[in-house]
């Protein structure tokens, strides 16, 4: 005998099951009438049987299945479910529940056919799953054929051969017709009340997600069908209906709103394909499966990280964007009667002007931001025996020159040894670092882990890797060349625990090297500005935000619940913030200490060190966007979606548009060209010129002002330089856009030399 | 209920800025009671300018910005909500709605300043009050005047920096600085508050021992934002007219032309003036005392003598270095006879005494000083003797000033010549004056234009300066009524090309006739026939042509493309 997939072992064992009409009894209940069914080896058919007040159709419905199953090979289940009819139809199901193996299926959905079928199915035990109307009417061998053709096809659709009269037969013809050929494409009788299939299509069909059973599930099956490329078989037999046992008016209704699901199907494909960043994939956690993936130590879903690159999702979204604004900015010119390019400057000009007073009420907003202040009386009140095990990740890659700073601050924390979890997570391709390191002789507490030589080679990989080795209950990472202070993990605990409800802690950078060359000291300006002013800022607003890539405090469990890092973005710091963030672990608390960094020395290594950065911006930006409407929703807010807008997208927006700006302005200035008085005119100047002198000035001033917080006074005037910070920053953009393309996800290292090295000024 | 029991629940309410207000808003209101019907609270031309080009600002034929000119642009801006109420507009009383809130915040700081410096809460309540009740200081609260702005943020700035100097609170240097900021965009004598300010910063700085680098990072911060609104109306004025010192030549125009004609004139008087250099100080005494009573005076003279031996001396000095610093600007701007401020002699001339009136924040400083002194002496005698002081100095100020005030010249302003002409010839046009736009000249005509009660959106002025100079091209075209102001003054040259242009050609009576005569100046009204007529002679279509239809909206850049096109 041949087998197909849903048959099962051929040979009998237990010639005492039921057979054709057997009942159930009540000492055998269904799932142990399947098991005993699956045991000997039967062939079970699960027939679902949606009925909405159909008392008056189900008895002879109920005849014909077991009429059609008497003395066959198959075993078969019925399964009613009942869509809340009034007329006796459940109570009569139970009735006969002792003489047929039928079971009544209370629905729990909403009312209709398809969510009817959908929750018969999701119960049936059967290999071949058969969807039959009550009101269908066969000869004794259509079902039987129909089982058996499922060996060679998979989806099996009654073809009818006879109707009731010529007209009712010319319609329903073209109704099919209509139906199955023009909107679906489908080569069957979609209509058909009697579709087999075969049961391990619904595992596919889970994962389709474009499927909705709302819309007609059978049709949507078909539909699939036809799609993945499942054979389709008709099988002419004689069937008939009773028709119009719900009224004309029944049968009217029955057919427009299968005819609805269909269109329904069709525009929603349309729309699928081409608008796919609106309709997301369900929630496919695989991260939650242990973080176990060695082969890349991602553990996240395609959906969620920068491996994938450029979807068609993001083409699909940039095109549209891009082609709405240009169409609207078209549209607006006409209406008003303004040149077009003063349309575009305008508009850039108003975003400009948008995200320059957006920074600047962030930065009022930090000047009364909530800072925990812990004292050395504070920290004193913490016994080592309270503290719990912190563990701090140190990611490596030829750094060998710098370990012995490293092992001097870690040897230097104010923390009890046993407390401490020091993992350095090594490249194993890089032995300079790791002879370096056994050099040193560690300490017990100081753990080397060797990163797999696998790709990606990233920072994130590296920590991925390292998270499964941590045992800590808070996580911190340390880069090589940064310089916490020494208190900093005991405040981090203290802030923890006075604050359960924080997830994470942002640290404050400073820059030990800031006064070294003009690049360290504009490169001091930015940090200052943006941990003493921005980030505080951004965090009592509760924003979502990028944070910081090192000597950010985290809770295990935040780490555990948004997948780890994102093994492919090479920002995976700005990455993680908007997740933990859409996870609804807020954004932070600020913690009361300070790490000092060391700034990039020359030209090129900052370029490099930007160009990373923004191109890890833009991976964050097309991955988070992949699917707006779902970062929307999980954002909770349409202000923190805008707040996402502009900090992650807009910041590299604004990078260009510096640019842009400063072109404009000095091309006037040495061409006055003709074009640029058309597009700088009327309110388009105002702005402008509010941009470029209170945007410049406010921002320049403020970077000096923090560094004049910071205590850097030699450095106070250098701010006077920003606005060629600025333009460096354009050209990284610039870069940062080429790599995207180039190198998407090379990890370009920063060099820290250890000759820099030194206390912080 | 017992005294006892009153003087309790009085002490429970009492707070100094309760006080402040309560006597701000009574002495204002006082005031203005005194000055509506006199009309005094609208007797400076300047005030009316300023009521003029605020309105402006929403009442105009091009409405916006561009209407400030080159005007400090605070006071307007914060006038141009109320002045857009036509009652507020038309009475004046829009200064009063404005300046009021001025004045308390203006007493608020001055008490605070005062303790920063005494310590002592009486006297520096007395010091606020002083200021408060000075009728001087009233009579420009409840005018459209842009120095009751000027007074806040001069106070204003003094606080922050006395609390810097006191506190070493950098945030408190940089409100500062952002007060003098804002200073310099309400009138220019503030523009000196930069340099002084930056000296006293200095000065501080040495005193405390700061290192260099810290030192020069302090003055770049205060003096980046402090010099803000100055290097505004520098680049406005250049962006504005394409003179960046255009400010100083008082001219609304944007005519190099006339420009250079000023500055001519201003290069021509010289660096300084002997006479006036040796006239000075008597003449900055004649004015403060006038203000201020003698009484007021002597008291301040003693504070200052006695803050030699305080322990916030410092503090003092280099808060008064802040406050002086617009005296020193109006001092450079007498002896040198420039125009930076357009500084007239001051006495007997009351209305310009106003370049001195804010050396009254300085002299409520030092009276406070006076009165702290007095009270914190350890004899019991003398305490009481300051408190006496404290009385006797506030009702001096009110008594003495007030007796020179209202029975002194102020009274006669509204009757004076230039002020009967305007509002004669403004009357003589409000009675003849049907409908149609006005061409009429900036200079002295605000005050005419006011009292004449033509809707400012039907008046043709230097602001609307497209508009404007097609007009006095050909203004037959564009206006039904032209106003020459035939008055010697500032106005002769702003109306000179008009002159220039027509007046004295035949054409110009062809299409013109005069309808008025009056108080110096001529009104024409149009030959609407002789327009029209000519109009149908050339076969242009009459309703595209303004003096024809009084709703036509004209682009001067298309207004002759598209009457040639009506061409018939």
């Amino acid at each position: 005998m041949s087998t197909g997939e849903f048959i099962g072992d051929d040979e009998l064992r237990d010639g005492s099951l039921p057979r054709g009409s057997d009942a159930i009894s009540d000492e055998l209940t269904i799932s142990q009438y399947a098991e005993a069914v699956t045991r000997a080896g039967e062939k079970l058919v699960s027939v679902v049987v949606p009925t909405n007040n159909d008392r008056s159709l189900v008895k002879k419905c109920f005849q014909c299945v077991d009429d059609a199953f008497r003395d066959t090979e198959y075993r078969y289940e019925l399964i009613v479910v009942d869509d809340h009819s009034i007329d006796g139809t459940p109570e009569y199901v139970r009735s006969v529940q002792g003489e047929l193996p039928v079971r009544l299926v209370e629905k729990k959905g909403k009312k209709g056919r398809s969510i009817s079928i959908k929750e018969g199915v999701d119960v049936a035990l059967g290999n071949a799953i058969v969807i039959l109307d009550p009101d269908v009417r066969f000869t004794k061998e259509a079902l039987v054929s129909m089982v058996s053709k499922l060996e060679d096809s998979y989806i099996v659709v009654a073809s009818r051969s006879t109707y009731p009269s010529f007209v009712y037969g010319i319609f329903s013809r073209m109704y099919g017709w209509i139906i199955g050929r023009v909107l679906l494409s489908v080569n069957a009788n979609v209509r058909s009340g009697i579709k087999v299939f075969r049961r391990s299509l619904l595992d596919s069909l889970r994962f389709d997600p474009e499927f909705d059973p709302r819309l007609g599930f059978d049709a949507v099956l078909l539909y699939h069908a036809r799609r993945v490329g499942w054979p389709i078989s008709s099988v002419l037999v004689q069937y008939t209906r009773v028709l119009f046992h719900h009224g004309y008016s029944g049968e009217v209704l029955s057919r427009f709103s299968f005819a609805y699901g269909i269109v329904l199907i069709k525009v929603v494909h349309i729309l699928r394909a081409t608008f796919p960043f609106l309709f997301p994939p369900p929630p496919i956690e695989y991260f939650s499966a242990g973080f176990t993936n060695v082969n890349d130590y991602l553990f996240l879903s395609p959906a969620q990280s920068a491996k994938g690159h450029i979807t068609r999702e993001t083409v699909s979204l940039f095109v549209i964007v891009v082609g709405l604004s240009l169409v609207s900015m078209f549209g607006v010119s006409r209406a008003f009667g303004i040149p077009l390019l003063m349309g575009i400057a305008f508009g850039i000009s108003a975003m400009y002007l948008l995200l320059v007073a957006f920074k600047l009420v962030i930065m009022f907003r930090s000047l009364p931001a909530e800072r925990d202040v812990l004292t050395a009386e504070d920290l004193a009140t913490v016994t080592n025996e309270e503290l719990p095990i912190v563990s701090v990740l140190i990611p490596l890659y030829k750094e060998q020159e710098i370990i012995p700073q490293i092992f001097r601050y870690l040897s230097d924390f104010d923390y009890p040894r046993e407390k401490l979890d020091i993992i350095f997570i090594l490249e194993s391709t890089d032995t300079e670092t790791a002879e370096a390191f056994l050099a040193m002789n560690p300490p017990s507490h100081f753990k080397a882990l060797l990163s797999p030589d696998v790709q990606p080679k990233t920072k994130p990989k590296a920590m991925n890797v390292a998270f499964g080795a941590a045992k800590g209950e808070i996580l911190v990472i340390f880069d090589a060349e940064v310089l916490p202070e020494r208190d900093q993990l005991k405040k981090a605990y203290l802030t923890f625990k006075r604050h359960p409800e924080a997830k994470y802690l942002h640290s404050r950078m400073d820059v030990y090297n800031a006064d070294y060359n003009w690049i360290t000291r504009l490169y001091a300006g930015e940090f200052c500005y943006f941990y003493h002013f921005f980030l505080p800022g951004l965090v009592s607003s509760n924003y979502p935000i990028p944070i910081s890539g090192h000597s950010t405090y985290f809770r295990r469990e935040v780490i555990e619940k948004v997948g780890a890092w994102d093994a492919y973005n090479v920002a995976e710091d700005c990455d993680i913030g908007i997740r933990i963030y859409r996870k609804g672990f807020g954004s932070g608390r600020m913690l009361d200490t300070h790490t000092w960094e060391q700034s990039t020395t020359t030209v090129a290594t900052w370029v490099r060190q930007r160009t990373r950065w923004i191109q890890g911006f833009i991976q964050t930006s097309i991955v988070q966007l992949r699917y707006p409407l779902l970062l929307k929703r999980e954002l909770k807010t349409w202000r923190n979606f805008l707040i996402f807008l502009v900090l992650v997208p807009g910041n590299v927006v604004l990078n260009i548009l510096n640019i842009v700006q400063w072109g404009m302005f000095v091309l006037w200035n040495v061409t006055h060209a003709p074009f640029l008085q058309v597009a700088y005119s009327g309110v388009t100047l105002y702005l402008a010129t509010i941009c470029f002198f209170f945007g410049n000035f406010f921002f320049t001033f403020y970077s000096m002002y923090s560094l004049y917080v910071r205590k850097h006074y030699r450095i106070v005037p250098w701010g006077l330089l920003m606005f060629a910070y600025w333009i460096m920053l354009g050209i990284a953009t610039i870069r940062a856009t080429i790599h995207l393309f180039l190198h998407p996800h090379k990890w370009d290292k920063t060099s820290h030399p250890a000759i820099h090295v030194s206390k912080p000024s | 209920m017992k005294i006892s029991q009153l003087f309790h629940w009085l002490r429970k309410l009492y707070d100094s800025n309760v006080v402040l207000a309560i006597a701000t808003i009574f002495s204002a209101t006082a005031v203005l009671a005194y000055a509506y019907p006199r009309w005094l609270h609208i007797s400076d031309f300047d005030g009316i300018a300023n009521l003029n080009v605020a309105r402006f600002l929403t009442h105009s034929f091009t409405p916006g910005f561009s209407q400030i000119g080159v005007w400090n642009l605070l006071n307007h801006m914060l006038l141009a909500p109320a002045v857009a109420v036509d009652f507020w507009y038309t009475t004046g009383v829009a200064g009063f709605i404005v300046h009021v809130p001025s004045l308390f915040l203006t007493a608020y700081c001055i008490n605070r300043l005062c303790m920063e410096v005494t310590d002592d809460v009486y006297a520096s309540l007395v010091a606020a009050l002083i200021f408060v009740f000075n009728p001087y200081v009233l009579i420009f609260t409840v005018s459209p005047m842009s120095e009751p702005v000027f007074f806040l943020l001069l106070a204003a700035s003094a606080m922050y920096f006395a609390q810097w100097v006191r506190r070493d609170s950098m945030e408190k240097l940089l409100l500062s600085a952002a007060c003098i900021a804002l200073s310099s965009v309400a009138r220019f004598e503030a523009f000196a508050l930069v340099p002084m300010g930056v000296f006293a910063v200095i000065l501080t700085g040495l005193h405390r021992k700061y290192s260099w680098s810290r030192l020069s990072s302090e003055v770049l911060l205060f003096g980046l934002i402090a010099c803000l609104g100055s290097v505004f109306v520098v680049f406005y004025s250049w962006f504005y007219t394409g003179n960046p010192l255009y400010f100083i030549s008082y001219s609304a125009v944007r005519d190099t032309a006339d420009v250079t004609v000023h500055t001519m004139q201003m290069i021509s008087d010289g660096w300084w003036n002997a006479e006036r250099v040796h006239s000075f100080l008597p003449t900055l005494y004649e004015a403060l005392r006038l203000q201020f009573s003698l009484l007021i005076l002597v008291v301040a003279a003693t504070g200052m003598t006695w803050l030699a031996v305080r322990r916030q001396r410092w503090t003092f000095l280099m808060t008064i270095i802040v406050l002086l610093a617009p005296t020193l600007f109006v001092a450079a701007s007498y002896v040198t006879g420039k125009r930076y401020i357009g500084v007239p002699p001051f006495y007997p001339q009351y209305v310009n005494i106003r370049y001195v009136l804010h050396v009254g924040v300085a002299l409520s400083l030092f009276c406070s000083c006076s009165i702290a002194a007095l009270r914190s002496s350890g004899y019991h005698f003398v305490r009481r003797a300051g408190f006496g002081l404290g009385i006797v100095s506030l009702v001096a100020s009110i008594f003495f000033s007030a007796h020179e005030f209202y029975l002194g010249s102020f009274q006669a302003l509204r009757n004076n010549v230039a002020y009967a002409g305007n509002l004669s010839g403004a009357t003589s046009l409000s009675e003849v004056y049907d409908f149609g736009n006005v061409l009429i000249s900036h200079g002295d005509n605000e005050t005419f234009i006011f009292e004449s009660h033509i809707p400012l959106e039907r008046i043709v002025y230097e602001s609307n300066y497209l508009y404007y100079m097609q007009t006095i091209r050909e203004p037959w075209l564009f206006v039904r009524w032209v106003v020459l102001n035939m008055n010697d003054g500032i106005a002769r040259d702003q109306i000179s090309r008009v002159f220039f242009y027509h007046v004295n050609k035949d054409i110009f009576s062809q299409y013109y006739e005069l309808v008025l005569e009056d108080g110096g100046r001529k009104i024409y009204r149009v030959r609407e026939s002789v327009v029209r007529d000519v109009a149908k002679k050339l076969g242009y279509d009459p309703k595209l042509i303004p003096t024809l239809n009084t709703d036509a909206k004209w682009d001067p850049a298309k207004f002759y493309e598209q009457l040639k096109a009506s061409k018939r």
